[in-house]
């Protein structure tokens, strides 16, 4: 079954059939496990770069598979994910990982920094950023994310990157 | 690299910067040392935060899908950005613009130019805290 059709199908059965081909939150249980197990080590040693199988994603590579891997490997239903691309809420990336996230585990999103327990951010993939970008392309979890941090507003619990 | 902390290349990559342009312009995954010991990447964040990532609150986790990597920021960990003596980290300089939308002084500014007129103005990079403060300040 295609991820298109079983979200139909989701739609037309309701929660009884999210599970239809799939678990909770679209990863099965067992890379859930693996992808949490190394978050345990890689916190346990700070900055150090912990090995880990990464999962085939309904997105490519390099736009954000290994944040939503860890995304989806915590999140749980009473979450509340904010997704931005380069600091923007509304971006095609970010709009659809959002999007995808809220489907498969069937949590509320949120623009707003303050209200959010997880947010996932995104690079630039394509180049080296300056300072001109488009209106549309700004900036990752610092400014308002971190500006509300500054102003000690926050927290998330979680920012998941890349 | 890591296991025995050898980041001569890192330090080059700063100073290759500073030969071609008399300052370090990496504008975001600028490396930074966690905990003193791993060079990290702090991958999409911005030159502009990584001070906030020093002593944060926040657990920050990193996922690299195609690399197959995974790391982390734990909370209140030191976060040092490389730097040399005489050049220093810096982060970019808004001194006297402000966002043409709400009209915020101390966040991180998007230059965009005017495709007819040729106009500069600037704009939040954070669009959720942008909308936020308009709406503020319309009400």
């Amino acid at each position: 079954m295609f991820l298109h059709e079983w979200l139909r199908h989701d739609r037309q059965q309701g929660d009884a059939a999210r599970s239809a081909g799939y678990p909770f939150g679209f990863m099965d249980d067992g890379a859930k496990k693996e992808i949490r197990r190394s978050i345990l080590k890689a916190i346990a040693i700070p900055g150090y770069q912990v090995p880990y199988g990464s999962r085939e994603m309904p997105i490519a590579r390099g736009w954000g598979t290994g944040g939503l891997q860890i995304t989806l490997s915590l999140i749980a239903p009473d979450d509340i994910l904010k997704v931005i691309d380069q600091g923007c809420d509304g971006s095609v990336n970010a709009a659809n990982i959002k999007k995808f996230v809220a489907k498969v585990a069937g949590v509320s999103v949120t623009t707003d920094t303050c209200e959010a327990t997880i947010i996932q951010t995104r690079p630039d993939p394509r180049s080296p950023g300056s300072l001109s970008r488009g209106p549309q392309r700004g900036r990752t979890i610092g400014n308002g994310d971190q500006e509300d941090a500054r102003r000690g507003r926050l927290q998330p619990d979680v920012a998941v990157s890349l | 690299m890591h296991a025995e902390a050898d980041y001569s290349r890192m330090w080059l990559y700063l100073y290759e910067d500073i030969v071609n342009f008399g300052e370090i312009t990496i504008s975001y995954r600028y490396p930074v040392t966690v905990n003193g010991r791993y060079i990290t990447d702090p991958s999409p964040i911005p030159r502009w935060d990584v001070p906030k990532l020093h002593m944060a609150d926040t657990l920050f986790l990193f996922g690299a899908g195609r690399e197959k990597r995974i790391y982390a920021i734990p909370p209140h960990t030191t976060v040092e950005p490389l730097e040399f003596e005489d050049h220093t980290f810096r982060t970019e300089n808004f001194a006297g613009k402000k966002c043409a939308r709400c009209g915020a002084t101390d966040t991180f500014l998007d230059e965009v130019i005017d495709n007819v007129g040729g106009g500069r103005s600037y704009f939040c990079s954070d669009s959720g805290y942008c909308d936020k403060r308009s709406e503020q300040w319309i009400r």
